[in-house]
């Protein structure tokens, strides 16, 4: 019984880094960069990524970031595996501080963010350049993505938190009388 | 399962994965065509999903296009507004320069047959009380203008010059209870003296009861008081009263001049005029017998 809800939270994660990555990547190209054209890149993967570490510090959320990332190098279409193999360092990282800070915290999370995009970017570099040394990322750049891949994070974590938590799934469809009973 | 293996599982995991990620980007990047074979997949996945999206997204991003260009338009408006006022003050300064130049013509005209000096001059002052009838010239002696010089517009007499300063004049004009005019009736040549009644209003004084004057006849100066030149246009005949028993009938004058709409006039100098200013010690036209009276 509890192995098969457990089951079903992981396809559930998957199925939604399926849906929420690209759907970020639509969003991206339609929305942020025609009305933001002078604004910074986002990383859209980074929030998913500290989303997962956090609601999932386990092998399969290393494979989840993995996924994640790797659907956003399809989406962008030049290499695969940069964004894949800096999603995996960034969720490793996060993982590894997640049971020692406190990560509800916005603060918290905003520095997380600020220095996990900041990793992001230069683990993203590095496994680019071990292939395609002609690619470059000016230092101005990164700091300005990192800072505004922060001020998304904040915004959005806690809903993807909510949307891949198992427990929020568990509790929804194990206790709706006790849910309503509190309105 | 301890924390410490646990943690060592994570970080194998990660590892395998990284090393995975770096295979897959050395071979992406050596095969290019890979890449663009999962974009295609990408793509026929998402494809229609994306159609979706961007067709429902059509009409927010079109409101914030909207949005900017409207902002656009504002300032673009305001802009013009602007320019379209600097045109119109401009349009009004030229048609003002434009009647002024048509009066300025008419001025110079009306006065061309002379052979005294003109001088146009700018009215800038009125003095209309109940017994005084004077206005003020922007221009002085500095421009030539001397006392007992001749003034007239366009239609007619309006008075003369009773006092000058360096860059004023003062005008006596013709409706002034004081102003005498030596005056003749253009048709049948009947002379009489010209005074001021009101500011619509002259009468013609000393014409002989014996000849006919006619309501419109023409009243021209004569030339004989030495200040007016001879055909200036006085004003026309509005009524006439023969039945006094006396020797002159009264006449009564309608002035061509409408005293109260000046804006230019043209002075007519007389040089001898100024020279015998000159000799009878006035000075060159600051002090005169009208200074004194008021």
């Amino acid at each position: 019984m509890k192995k098969n809800a457990m089951n079903s939270s992981i396809g559930r994660l998957f199925i939604a880094i399926l849906v929420i990555v690209p759907m970020m990547a639509i969003v991206q190209a339609g929305i942020l960069e025609p009305l933001l054209p002078s604004f910074p890149n986002l990383n859209i993967v980074l929030p998913l990524v500290i989303a997962i570490a956090s609601v999932q510090p386990t092998p399969v959320g290393a494979l989840a970031a993995f996924l994640a990332g790797l659907l956003s190098d399809i989406g962008v279409g030049l290499v695969l595996g940069p964004q894949a193999g800096a999603s995996v360092v960034v969720w490793l990282l996060i993982a590894l501080v997640s049971n020692r800070v406190y990560v509800e915290s916005r603060a918290t999370l905003v520095i997380l963010a600020l220095i996990a995009s900041t990793v992001f970017s230069l683990a993203r570099l590095a496994f680019t350049l071990q292939f395609l040394p002609s690619a470059t990322q000016s230092v101005v750049s990164i700091i300005g993505e990192a800072t505004f891949t922060a001020i998304v994070t904040i915004l959005v974590t806690p809903a993807l938190r909510s949307l891949l938590s198992p427990k929020s799934f568990e509790s929804q469809r194990d206790f709706p009388s006790r849910r309503r009973s509190t309105l | 399962m301890s924390v410490k293996e646990s943690k060592a599982q994570l970080v194998g995991v990660s590892l395998a994965l990284i090393i995975a990620a770096l295979a897959l980007t050395g071979y992406t990047a050596r095969a290019p065509q890979t890449v663009s074979r999962a974009t295609r997949a990408f793509d026929m996945v998402y494809g229609p999903l994306r159609a979706t999206f961007f067709s429902s997204l059509g009409g927010v991003t079109g409101l914030f296009t909207n949005y900017r260009e409207l902002v656009s338009i504002r300032s673009d408006y305001e802009e013009l507004l602007h320019r379209t006022r600097v045109l119109e003050a401009e349009r009004e300064r030229a048609t003002e320069l434009i009647h002024e130049n048509n009066r300025l013509q008419k001025l110079l005209n009306a006065t061309e047959d002379t052979k005294l000096k003109r001088i146009v001059a700018r009215v800038n002052g009125y003095r209309h009380t109940g017994w005084f009838h004077t206005i003020s010239l922007a221009g002085g002696a500095e421009a030539g203008i001397t006392p007992y010089s001749s003034v007239v517009s366009h239609d007619g007499v309006v008075g003369q010059v009773i006092s000058v300063g360096e860059a004023y004049s003062r005008v006596l004009l013709l409706t002034d209870h004081t102003s005498s005019i030596d005056a003749l009736v253009q048709s049948s040549r009947v002379r009489g003296v010209v005074e001021g009644v009101s500011e619509r209003q002259l009468t013609m004084r000393f014409a002989n009861a014996t000849e006919t004057i006619q309501v419109g006849d023409r009243i021209i100066t004569s030339g004989f008081d030495g200040v007016y030149p001879s055909g200036l246009l006085i004003g026309r005949v509005s009524a006439t009263d023969n039945d006094n028993g006396t020797l002159f009938q009264s006449v009564t004058v309608q002035p061509a001049v409408d005293v109260s709409d000046l804006e230019e006039v043209v002075v007519l100098v007389n040089p001898a005029q100024s020279e015998l200013n000159s000799e009878v010690g006035l000075p060159s036209g600051v002090t005169t017998f009208s200074d004194k009276r008021r």
